[in-house]
């Protein structure tokens, strides 16, 4: 099972929202963004994007890359890569061109495997989908 | 020519034990200058606008962050630059620009690199270093300062800072950030400073550092330690930038800025477009004037 630590390298990090914080709005950065608390709204970063165990998203997820440990009730968007860790709990559809989904992960929704430039937050919808 | 405004009550009246070896320092570097010394609180600031209405531009501090801040408050045109020479109990600011030691400082002056820092309004106050709520504030009015520098000091204020960790009533806290993302959490201890202190190359930016509560254990003996001797203290839990803050807590609390208790919450606090030119040893931009 994932730690905190796992996911969670505060050093590195430009906006980090710990697990007894909540958030209601979205929240959007050009750097890395690590959320181990609650988020009712959209996350846009031009960098990683961590959810931490205690990680509870109810929105939409872009980022370069997007690793997930917690749980997200929305759309996830990487130009890159997605990582659902064996944490995560993940209700949408993903868009990227890896993806990553660890043993005892739950992801309800469809993936599209797409080229980084194609990928936009409204496009997550079709093709095939993974459920493990 | 240089204005140095002392303050003799700063760091227990440690200026008062160096103000000889000071001045014949900065006389040996060229940059002795007027000075003034505060006889209480507001006197910076009142002195420093009467030194830029007479022509100086360079005002340096002989104090604490406390005193600092008054002299900030008290700049009102963009070509002044202000040195820090560290003698305060609490030095945070001047520790931001890379300066730790009052011979340090001198040399600092001496080579004059400059960089500008975004100043931060509070209310009605305005501050360039640190605004603190929650238990970090507490801690400075409850916990006294050590007499001397000694270990047997520290470990008594350590001591004290742990028991009133403990009995810490957490608030409640809601935070609107840029206008739009409201946050919500319990609030152990808050604070704000620019992120241009951690990298002189970033742009200003409010840095908010959240502790939604109190560290157990050996965390909190780290801590407290760091807190106390005012070390940075960046690994908070919650960590991010904003331009614009509205912070409300329940119950409404005291705020400490630059060492100083100013103000309570409900607070507006906001980056402004006036920018603060400091001596610094860091350097980023340097230039020199004709003085």
């Amino acid at each position: 099972m994932a730690k905190k630590t796992d996911v969670f390298n505060v050093a590195s990090i430009d906006t980090v929202i710990g697990s007894g914080v909540r958030l209601k709005g979205n929240l959007s950065s050009d750097g890395d963004i690590a959320i181990d608390g609650a988020l009712v709204g959209n996350i846009k970063s031009g960098g990683h994007v961590t959810i931490g165990v205690n990680g509870r998203i109810v929105g939409h997820i872009q980022g370069a890359t997007v690793q997930i440990a917690g749980r997200v009730e929305g759309n996830v968007i990487a130009l890159d890569s997605i990582s659902l860790m064996e944490t995560a709990q993940v209700t949408g559809d993903i868009t990227t061109t890896h993806l990553e989904i660890g043993m005892g992960a739950i992801f309800i929704g469809t993936s599209k495997m797409k080229p980084a430039e194609a990928t936009e937050l409204s496009s997550a919808t079709d093709t095939e989908t993974t459920e493990s | 020519m240089y204005y140095y405004v002392l303050n003799p009550a700063a760091g227990k009246g440690a200026v008062n034990q160096i103000q000889d070896k000071l001045r014949d320092r900065l006389r040996e570097l060229g940059i002795d200058g007027e000075f003034a010394k505060t006889t209480g609180p507001g006197d910076a600031t009142k002195m420093t606008k009467l030194a830029i209405e007479k022509g100086h531009t360079t005002v340096v501090v002989v104090g604490g962050d406390g005193t600092v801040n008054e002299v900030v408050n008290g700049v009102t045109q963009e070509n002044v630059a202000i040195g820090v020479i560290p003698i305060g109990n609490s030095n945070l600011l001047a520790q931001r620009l890379g300066i730790t030691s009052w011979q340090q400082a001198c040399e600092a002056l001496a080579a004059r690199r400059i960089t500008s820092y975004g100043l931060i309004a509070a209310g009605q106050k305005y501050f360039l270093s640190t605004l603190t709520l929650g238990f970090e504030t507490e801690l400075d009015k409850q916990v006294e300062a050590p007499a001397g520098g000694g270990l047997g000091d520290r470990l008594g204020q350590l001591w004290q800072a742990h028991g009133h960790a403990q009995n810490y009533q957490s608030l409640e806290c809601k935070i609107v950030v840029d206008g739009g993302l409201e946050l919500t959490a319990p609030l152990f201890s808050l604070s704000i400073t620019n992120q241009k202190f951690e990298d002189p190359l970033a742009d200003n930016r409010l840095l908010v550092t959240l502790v939604d509560r109190p560290p157990s254990g050996r965390q909190l003996t780290s801590y407290l330690w760091r807190l106390l001797k005012k070390d940075e203290v960046y690994e908070g839990v919650s960590r991010f930038g904003a331009k614009r803050l509205v912070i409300e807590t329940t119950p409404p609390t005291g705020l400490m800025i630059d060492g100083k208790v100013s103000g309570r919450t409900p607070i507006a606090i906001r980056l402004t477009n006036k920018q603060i030119r400091f001596i610094t040893e860091k350097q980023t931009v340097s230039f020199k004037t004709d003085e």
